[in-house]
């Protein structure tokens, strides 16, 4: 009854009865699945069975890839502990197998976080989409790295053209754009051919589709091409602490043999105890070489098809009175 | 000045005296409930909302999100949450208070008539002031609390409706002071000047004392004058009344403002889990905390690309805390609360809309009043039971009398249980079975002119009084029980009387008299009016007339009335007294033959153990000279508005002593239907069930035999009530050593009697009770021997399957219930039905009211109220059980989603530096609770369902059919509730630990299967936010997939939570959340999408969940199954059987 409400005489004096209606009432048309040790055994080895098919698709793709991985910033003059200047250095890969088109060509760089919080967040997606914008508006997103002067490249460096001062407004801005892998490599096979290495499709489609778009004359207000592929595979930071990014894509078949890679090696991580890898592969529709799926399918699979046997065991041959003890 | 003391303890009011009462600042007359206007809703409302606790704690978050030093997510993100739960509750509380106010202003701007300028002028309620002459007319409402001083009504009486106060529909009738009734009329000139002196404004709706002073006389004034504000008039032309209770004073505000309200365990205890959920949330924010200071000491300075920090390494530390703290909150969710109140709404909903509940015969179906309790009616122990009108259906027939030597009325009752007679008229009350040829014979006939062989004779100062034959004998006691009660009588449009009053057992004895020709005819100006009808025919018809002189009102304490009447046939003054044979016997004259008291103690005693309701008649003359001295003082008693109570009791004690017996009664109460049945099951969930009562022993004990709660398997035992303090302690150690010698064979059984539960109760700490019981009081032996007696009762108590209560009062039923909940910490339910059970319902866990013949008080103060006692069988074991199994389970699945949805940032530490980035992005974690996740938890919440019960309608009353066998297997699937199995801390860390565990797979299965790096034939690279995205949907799935695994009654609500408002909606939402490319997550979902990657982790994520759970499952329910399971088996077997019949 509400608060004091003033209630004409009369009203109420129907009746109070709920209405029978299968939602009010619960008793809405239902599916209730029952567990028994028969349909858990049919279930378990049913789905076991599938999930080790699977695995066993998913390793023998794994299995098929081809990937050669060598360390370089130890290498000859790529190694900072041994020389102040970064320079050229080779490493050579001995490919057993023929590796057929297409292989691609990656970087790797170990203990570097891209995924710092600090290091995730500092760029101005808006700037990199093309919007000459102004220091004020991209200080929050690029903090710390705003102006030229924070970006810090001395003149040298430069690659030339631009009309900007230590006070003008970075761009692109923020510590991602700012510390961009910049060695490049060049490979040779074993009769001292070059091998052509691709550098472009090795961005995401969809990255490279709007997300970086360079100002109009943008050589005299960016410091860097952010349409190069090489900077938005940079940008597209990396989950996790070790992580390799697609360099360049090479379209001949690799045969058996050795090849030279020569690296033209500036990015410094010997600082930080970083490591430095090139790493060429195969790919197929799964990917690259990654067994854990396939294992991880069949581990499940496997538990999966021993509960089945189990419940089987303990249901039909050890089979305890199910009925209810009326009591 | 003496009145200004006085008016401390005191209302003092003028009547007509508006210049005199303004020096006492009463209140006006204008009602405002509203909280707020129109200004102070928005700052008011907010700040309300910030008195809850959580919201505090989520503003704290807010605070911190906004600092971008510290948040590792957009400052506005969070923000959406808060804004929407408190802007809900805003509007909520917005839109009740601007119906309060649409109420208020209806109140106020009602019209009423007051006396002003010689004349009644309409004015409206606001208007109204204290000490105001209002007149009212028919089917209007009351502006204010008033005493009537006239009615239309000759004989003063006006009826009031007052179901907005307390929900009853039937009239009240109310009586104008009598002094006053004729010369307040309508239209007269109102003179009246009078002062009134009354207690101040109290919240006790059935309670009112003063005095009028009018023409220099002090009239008393009493509930029965008071008019209550929000009553309507009814079934009378006007009346007029003066107002002494304005606004916020009246008995309608003073009692909507105090209600205290109950918290249930699961409440208790989930406040518990979440202290521990927080302390393990400290804990991984401080891990982080020390990680990332220890990182930024060794090694930040090393990774130069991330620039030079901005603050020391100690304080980078204490900051990442607070980052952790904002990434790890969502382990406890501000929609938990609103889903908890959504659930519990809707709980109470299904509750009162079940048919199962709805009593046709009351037309009543469940009333729910405290939704937080839904769930601890799952889990109830014991159940504190009244007797009449609750197991009983209030539904009297008398059965048989015994008058002087003579029994009346058909002996085969006696003896024989299935025996009965034919019912001759029905109504609400009363069922009449009486066959009346021999008591009219000896009333009316030659038989009752035999003269008695013991004669009652009393010595007068004027001679000899006496009743010498059985006619005389018979005679007084017919007109005892037609003179001697309370009842009123109401005219029906057929011009039909019938009795009305406030106990059911004076209704039958006024209808009994009737029936034998005493017919209880008029009250009118204090005359008494009985018509007697010889042999029933209306033309040998006298009138009896008697002036009512006073009345010693029925209380529960008292267990008694009397009535004194000036007989105007002779001009005798008749003191009739009727009352439990316990307070009768105690005060009768010695000069009572011992043989006929013997012969009605007998008869009494066998009606008694038949479980009949009995009572003692007696009469006496009083002295006039005695009579009017008593009188003087018995008035003033009666006009004192201090200890008014205590000064009558007193003078009842002194009046109703040396009484002359004249018989005694039997009247069946009979047992509402399927009252042995619910106690069997409510039996045999292992739920305690005591009967408290004001019956005798005997009574109670035969009372419990027919209604189940006692049979012949249980090992009695019996502790009276007039044993000494020493007798009462060796009785309990007795009783108590042979329940324990025998407990593990039978069941026990305890009936314990209102004087030995007083040495129980007793409290050592309340002078009240040192003083009442001196003998327990007076030395450190007895003392210790008091709590030797409760501490065996309370182990007897927790033994025994049955406790009986008898004798006891309304207080006692209280204290025996708070005795138990506080001292053994089970679960109590009391259930009642009339006022005198209110105490007890409010004190009890839960407190269940009946709808019964004895107002609505019991209900009003109830959490829950049905129609009739059977329904507690579907209140307790069926929405009981369910709502408890419904809410412990989503807690825990809250908990447990939350953990798989938060533990990833934590683990994701691990991986950034412990640098707190947030591995989800913002809107997806802000939606987790909001939108994807919140409807298929509260579609379990609402429809699971075990076990399929058959309906009361479906099963006979034996186990024949599987239907009825399996009704009579409920009961025993309560345990669940009530020994708390599931809603245990092992459960919950359970449920935790499974939490754990998914983040886990959740969040190592995306990012091991991409640690290689390449993601598909292109050669993409994967990226953080592609493995964000990738785990969010594994979550997603494996969330619902357990929550799926878990629900063991799908309906088509279920397949809409789950696969439309769930996982529907997440990917709309992915899908049009992902082109904006502002965003960090920025076309991130389109290249997923192509990938197998994305496909197969999410894959063999469910598959491990099921596996997992499943198989935990399986093992636990089919291996080694549970009583439920196997019932729930059985259920489903016999609904396949059912359905093949159909085909």
């Amino acid at each position: 009854m509400a608060d004091g409400q003033v209630v004409p005489l009369g009203e109420e004096q129907h009746n109070r009865k709920p209405r029978n209606t299968p939602f009010r009432q619960q008793t809405m048309k239902a599916y209730k699945p029952v567990p028994t040790v028969k349909s858990a055994v049919i279930i378990f080895t049913t789905l076991g069975s599938i999930f080790i098919i699977v695995g066993s698709v998913l390793l023998s793709y794994s299995l098929e890839i081809i990937e050669h991985r060598k360390r370089y910033d130890n290498v000859g003059e790529c190694d900072k502990t041994k020389y102040d200047r970064l320079s050229l250095c080779n490493i050579t890969f001995d490919v057993t197998d023929e590796m057929s088109s297409t292989v691609y060509f990656y970087y790797e760089l170990d203990n570097f976080y891209q995924n710092h919080r600090r290091y995730v967040k500092s760029k101005s997606q808006n700037q990199l989409m093309g919007n000459d914008l102004s220091k004020g508006s991209v200080s929050t997103d690029c903090d710390p790295i705003v102006t030229m002067e924070d970006l810090g490249i001395e003149p040298k460096y430069r690659e030339g053209g631009w009309d900007l001062t230590d006070k003008d407004v970075a761009n692109p801005c923020g510590l991602i754009a700012k510390t961009f892998f910049n060695d490049t490599f060049i490979m040779w096979d074993q009769n001292g051919h070059r091998v052509n290495i691709l550098e472009n499709d090795i961005a995401w489609p969809s990255d490279k589709d709007r997300k970086f778009k360079n100002l109009k004359n943008w050589q005299k207000k960016q410091w860097k091409d952010v349409e190069d592929e090489h900077f938005i595979v940079w940008m597209r930071v990396s989950g996790l602490p070790n992580f390799r990014k697609l360099w360049g894509r090479i379209e001949d078949d690799l045969t058996v043999g050795t090849y030279t890679v020569q690296i033209n090696s500036t990015y410094d991580v010997s600082d930080f105890d970083g490591k430095k890898y090139v790493v060429i592969s195969t790919a197929n529709a799964l990917g690259g070489r990654n067994d854990f799926l396939g294992i991880a399918y069949i581990v499940v699979g496997g538990i999966t098809i021993l509960l089945a046997i189990a419940f089987f065991v303990r249901g039909y041959f050890f089979k305890k009175s199910q009925d209810l003890h009326y009591s | 000045m003496a009145e200004v003391s006085d008016s401390n303890t005191k209302r003092i009011l003028y009547v007509n005296g508006f210049e005199l009462n303004q020096i006492h600042d009463f209140q006006s007359n204008y009602v405002s409930t509203t909280k707020y206007n129109l200004v102070t809703f928005f700052p008011l409302s907010l700040l309300e909302q910030y008195k809850r606790l959580p919201n505090v704690y989520f503003l704290i978050i807010v605070i911190l999100q906004s600092i971008p030093q510290i948040t590792p997510l957009r400052s506005w993100s969070g923000l959406v949450a808060v804004v929407f739960i408190l802007a809900v509750s805003m509007i909520r509380e917005g839109f009740e208070d601007y119906l309060r106010y649409k109420s208020d202003k209806e109140t106020n701007s009602a019209k009423t008539m007051i006396y002003r300028n010689g004349k009644f002028e309409e004015a409206t309620f606001k208007e109204v002031q204290v000490g105001n002459v209002v007149l009212v007319q028919k089917d209007e409402a009351f502006p204010c609390d008033l005493v009537m001083l006239s009615s239309s009504a000759d004989n003063g009486i006006a009826y009031i409706e007052t179901s907005s106060l307390d929900g009853e529909k039937t009239l009240k009738p109310r009586q104008a002071v009598i002094a006053t009734m004729n010369d307040t009329r309508k239209d007269d000139i109102i003179r009246i000047f009078s002062l009134i002196e009354c207690e101040h404004p109290n919240a006790r709706l059935y309670h009112f004392s003063g005095s009028l002073e009018y023409n220099d006389k002090k009239q008393p004034l009493d509930k029965n004058n008071l008019l209550l504000a929000g009553a309507f008039l009814r079934n009378t032309a006007w009346i007029v009344g003066a107002a002494v209770y304005t606004g916020k004073e009246t008995k309608l505000r003073q009692n909507l403002m105090s209600r205290k309200s109950k918290q249930s365990f699961i409440e208790r205890k989930t406040n518990q889990y979440i202290v521990g959920i927080l302390a393990a949330q400290t804990g991984f924010c401080v891990i982080m905390a020390i990680l990332y200071g220890v990182w930024s000491y060794q090694e930040y300075d090393d990774h130069y690309y991330l620039s030079d920090p901005d603050y020391s390494a100690g304080l980078q530390g204490f900051l990442n805390y607070f980052t952790y703290f904002l990434l790890l909150n969502t382990m406890l969710p501000i929609s938990l609360i609103v889903s908890l109140e959504i659930i519990k709404i809707a709980q109470g909903f299904f509750m009162q809309q079940d048919l199962e509940m709805y009593s046709t015969i009351r037309d009543r179906p469940c009333h729910v009043s405290a939704f937080s309790l839904n769930e601890e009616l799952g889990m109830i122990e014991h159940i504190f039971s009244d007797k009449t009108g609750t197991l009983t259906s209030n539904r009297m027939q008398f059965k048989l009398c015994t008058v002087g030597n003579k029994m009346y009325g058909e002996k085969q009752f006696l003896i024989s249980r299935q025996y009965s007679s034919k019912v001759t008229r029905q109504t609400k009350e009363i069922i009449f079975t009486f066959k009346v040829e021999e008591i009219e014979n000896d009333l009316y006939g030659k038989d009752g002119d035999a003269p008695l062989s013991s004669p009652v004779v009393m010595e007068m100062s004027y001679g000899k009084e006496g009743l010498y034959s059985q006619k005389e004998l018979l005679d007084q006691f017919v007109k005892c029980m037609s003179i001697c009660h309370e009842c009123l009588i109401e005219e029906n449009e057929n011009k039909e009387s019938n009795y009305i009053g406030q106990s059911p057992d004076e209704i039958v004895l006024v209808d009994f008299a009737a029936h034998i020709g005493y017919k209880y005819d008029k009250l009118k100006a204090g005359i008494m009016d009985i018509k007697r009808l010889h042999f029933g025919m209306e033309d040998q018809c006298d009138l009896l007339r008697f002036e009512k002189c006073a009345t010693l009102e029925f209380n529960s304490d008292r267990k008694r009335n009397s009535v004194i009447v000036k007989d105007l046939q002779t001009n005798k003054m008749i003191l009739y007294t009727k009352g439990a044979d316990s307070e009768i016997k105690k005060r009768l004259s010695q000069e009572n033959l011992k043989a006929y008291l013997d012969k009605v103690s007998n008869d009494l005693q066998t009606y008694s153990e038949r479980g009949y309701r009995t009572l003692m008649f007696t009469y006496k003359i009083l002295e006039e000279a005695n009579y009017i001295e008593w009188k003087r003082r018995f008035d003033e008693a009666s006009t004192s508005i201090e200890g008014r109570e205590e000064r009558i009791d007193k003078l009842a004690e002194e009046i109703e002593q040396d009484l002359f017996l004249l018989g005694c009664t039997a009247v069946e109460d009979s047992l509402q239907d399927d009252v042995p049945q619910t106690i069997q099951a409510l039996l045999s969930a292992g739920i305690n069930v005591w009967m408290l009562t004001g019956d005798k022993l005997e009574t109670a004990e035969n009372i419990g035999k027919t209604c189940s709660l006692v049979d012949e398997n249980m090992i009695v035992e019996r502790c009276p009530g007039n044993l000494s303090l020493d007798d009462c302690l060796e009785c309990m150690r007795y009783i108590n050593s042979r329940f324990e010698s025998e407990k593990k064979d039978k069941p026990a059984a305890l009936l314990i009697e209102g004087g030995a539960l007083e040495k129980v109760l007793f409290d050592e700490g309340d002078p009240i009770k040192i003083t009442k019981y001196p003998e327990l009081s007076k030395s450190q032996v007895t003392l210790q021997k008091a709590r030797e007696i409760k501490q065996l009762f309370l182990k007897m108590a927790l033994v025994c399957k049955t406790v009986i209560c008898c004798r006891v009062t309304p207080g006692e039923k209280r204290e025996i219930v708070k005795l138990m909940k506080d001292n053994t910490g089970i679960k109590t339910l009391a259930v009642g039905d009339g006022a005198n059970d209110v105490s007890m319902i409010l004190e009890a866990h839960i407190g269940v009211g009946i709808y019964g013949e004895e107002g609505m008080q019991a209900v009003q103060a109830s959490d829950y109220s049905i129609g009739e006692f059977k329904f507690l069988w579907e209140l307790l074991l069926v929405h009981g059980r369910f709502n408890y199994i419904r809410q412990s389970e989503m807690i825990m699945y809250f908990f447990y989603k939350n953990l798989v949805f938060t533990m990833p940032h934590f683990f994701f530490g691990f991986y950034c530096a412990y640098s707190g980035q947030a591995f989800y992005d913002d809107w997806y974690i802000t939606f987790y609770n909001l939108i994807f996740t919140a409807l298929p938890l509260l579609m379990r919440a609402l429809f699971e369902r075990d076990i399929e019960i058959p309906k009361r309608s479906e099963v006979g009353q034996t186990a024949q059919t599987k239907k009825d066998l399996l009704r009579h297997l409920i009961p025993k699937v309560y345990e669940v509730g009530r020994d708390n199995r599931i809603f245990t801390p092992f459960h919950f860390w359970t449920w935790n630990l499974m939490g754990y565990i998914h983040a886990v797979a959740v969040f190592f299965i995306p990012l091991y299967a991409s640690e290689e790096g390449i993601m598909n034939s292109r050669g993409y690279n994967y990226s953080q936010w592609g493995l964000s995205v990738t785990s969010f949907s594994c979550i997603i799935f494996v969330v619902n997939f357990k929550l799926g695994l878990h629900t063991k009654l799908w309906s088509i609500y279920h397949y809409i939570a789950i696969l439309g408002t769930s996982i529907l909606c997440y990917f709309i939402f992915i899908v049009v959340y992902d082109p904006f490319t502002t965003l960090p997550t920025a076309k991130t979902l389109y290249q997923m999408l192509t990938t197998q990657y994305y496909y197969v982790c999410i894959l063999v994520a469910i598959g491990f969940v099921f596996t997992l759970d499943y198989g935990v499952q399986i093992l636990k329910k089919v291996l080694w199954p549970s009583v439920s399971d196997k019932i729930m088996k059985f259920s489903i077997q016999i609904r396949k059987e059912q359905e093949k019949d159909n085909d």
